[in-house]
């Protein structure tokens, strides 16, 4: 529990630094911060309400106290793209983009994890080189890419698929799929490519290791090796890279979103920044920082559970 | 065993790094020469298909892909070289401060690092893209500001571990002055891992740029860059494949070229770690 709290509090410095830079941003935009905020739109009575609002002739360290005290109590301003709360949105738009990440990174797991052993076993033998060439292969395609020759191929070739939108699950359970599917398979291409690398690279390290000598040595079988000692060892250190590359990915499905017009996260910032809508682009920044921050606690947290090395120290 | 000898031992190595000196003379060609102007509209060849006098096609507005991915080629490799050599320098600076001196300023410096850790670099760069605006520039600067603190972990890491070194302290005993030390000791140690590092941030540029093009952020039109290209052709799609194909290809296939090489780099600064 002490722990908890101990890494609890180590993020808070970095969540400061980050929302001092995010601030300061938009500070950086030439012109007036408040009619950055209300947009084209606003009235000049409402520039005089959202200067006074965001204490614009206070100092500055005043104004970002002000700013910061409002968005820990959720306030991240209103969108003038939609008018609506840039938090409310942030979380609709986020459950799109969740959806669609963790879907892929289930499927990229499945098969990264048994190839990456796999080759990892077998190192410098013909499969091993053949696993490591598809990965780098795989890792050298562009998301976006590989997302357009699928809609080229699925869906105008052979029309088997939508190629545009998204329906929200609760809709329709068939339709969701049939939107989903393509954009999943996209990314899932990249994260099997990182992944396999990771496992392969960790299978070796664990292999080397005297336990598994010592076990070989004692007669234990080969599947007893594989599943006991090797896959539980080499599967800790993949832990810790999966929260950086679950937290990387949520960011980077913009391309994605933006080929399938899925209205996740990554399209909402893309667009915003079209619009110069800055409240919003403020608060995907926070919000992705948190999220991100999130998961690599949990990962932190995890993590001496795996590796009850770590635990002890 | 020299860094030839590491490319020359797996034909994989040695095609991929062919591969890479046929990308850059693309790309010096193109600065040169292009069998059509690249910006030249023409309405009578408009969505041709790859044929002799165009062998990639031309575009909605008759311009010839060939020529427009010849240029492409010389702003990818431009945008990603300049992204890596901005990343590495600031982050020597940054990480060879705080490793060698410590203290406060170490305190400083690694805990923004740490913070902008938490920034995934794509965002990081679409930030500082929204502030700073679109342009060859912008892209360059943003995702060097994003590689940055990596870069200035390793080196700080790396220091860290050369500072209680015999050899440096003997040269501080010589009374050598601190930015000689750090130019002449510490540096030369800290070549190999940031060349491996090098290697992924080229890649990654490289992929970020056109991503970032794609998503009209990056290098603006009517100048191409593949992703640009691919962008563009995306409506054309199922008249026109050749738009998004010829462009993709030459995307993945350098990426394909640069992560090969960077394997071989990685075999050779670490070989602890290598295959062999």
């Amino acid at each position: 529990m002490i722990y908890v709290l101990k890494r609890l509090l180590a993020s808070i410095p970095t969540l400061l630094i980050v929302s001092i830079f995010v601030f300061v941003l938009l500070r950086l935009v030439p012109g007036d911060p408040a009619a950055l905020m209300i947009g084209d739109t606003g009235s000049s009575a409402d520039l005089d309400r959202v200067r006074a609002e965001m204490g614009l002739n206070e100092p500055l360290p005043v104004q970002y106290a002000i700013w910061l005290g409002k968005v820990v109590q959720g306030d991240l301003g209103t969108s003038f793209m939609t008018q609506e709360p840039v938090l409310s949105a942030l979380l609709n738009r986020f459950a799109v983009t969740l959806q669609v990440v963790l879907i892929a990174f289930v499927i990229a797991a499945m098969i990264a994890i048994p190839a990456g052993v796999l080759a990892g076993r077998l190192q410098n033998s013909r499969i091993d080189m053949a696993i490591v060439f598809t990965a780098t292969l795989f890792l050298s395609l562009p998301s976006f890419w590989v997302g357009m020759l699928l809609i080229l191929v699925f869906g105008t070739q052979l029309g088997w698929l939508p190629t545009l939108g998204f329906v929200p699950i609760t809709d329709s359970v068939s339709e969701w799929f049939a939107h989903i599917i393509i954009p999943v398979m996209s990314l899932v291409c990249v994260e099997m490519a990182i992944l396999t690398r990771l496992v392969r690279a960790s299978t070796i390290e664990v292999m080397r290791q005297d336990y598994v000598t010592y076990a070989r040595a004692k007669g234990v079988s080969e599947t007893r090796i594989v599943l006991q000692h090797i896959l539980k060892n080499a599967l800790s250190p993949t832990v810790t890279m999966l929260g950086l590359i679950l937290g990387s990915l949520l960011s980077g499905t913009a391309v994605i979103e933006t080929i399938f017009g899925l209205p996740g996260l990554g399209r909402f910032l893309v667009d915003a920044i079209y619009a110069r809508d800055y409240p919003v682009i403020q608060g995907t920044l926070l919000f992705i920082v948190v999220i991100y921050t999130l998961v690599n606690l949990a990962v932190d947290l995890i993590y001496p559970l795996l590796d009850p090395r770590v635990r002890r120290s | 065993m020299s860094l030839w000898t590491t490319v020359r031992s797996r034909r994989i190595y040695t095609i991929s790094a062919f591969g890479l000196v046929i990308i850059a003379v693309a790309a010096l060609i193109g600065v040169i020469y292009t069998p059509h102007d690249p910006l030249a509209l023409n309405v009578d060849s408009r969505l041709a298909a790859p044929s002799w006098s165009h062998w990639f096609g031309t575009d909605q507005f008759g311009r010839d892909i060939l020529s427009r991915m010849l240029i492409g080629a010389g702003v990818s490799l431009r945008v990603s070289l300049m992204t890596v050599a901005l990343a590495l320098s600031m982050g020597l600076i940054l990480g060879a401060l705080a490793g060698y001196f410590g203290g406060i300023l170490d305190y400083i410096i690694s805990g923004v690092v740490d913070a902008f850790l938490a920034l995934p670099g794509i965002l990081l760069a679409l930030a500082l893209i929204a502030v700073f605006g679109v342009g060859e520039m912008g892209v360059v600067v943003a995702l060097g500001i994003a590689y940055t603190p990596n870069v200035a972990r390793v080196v700080r890491g790396s220091v860290l571990s050369l500072r209680p070194l015999g050899y440096i302290e003997a040269a501080r005993l010589l009374g050598h002055p601190h930015l000689f030390i750090i130019i002449r000791h510490i540096i030369p140690n800290v070549v190999g891992p940031l060349t491996v590092l090098a290697s992924t941030f080229f890649a990654q540029a490289l992929l970020s740029e056109s991503a970032l093009s794609f998503l009209g952020l990056g290098v603006p039109p009517p100048h191409p860059s593949w992703g640009g290209i691919l962008a563009e052709g995306r409506v054309f799609m199922e008249d026109a494949p050749w738009l998004s194909i010829f462009p993709g290809l030459a995307i993945a296939f350098s990426l394909l070229c640069i992560n090969l090489c960077g394997d071989a780099l990685r075999d050779y600064f670490d070989p602890r770690n290598s295959d062999q």
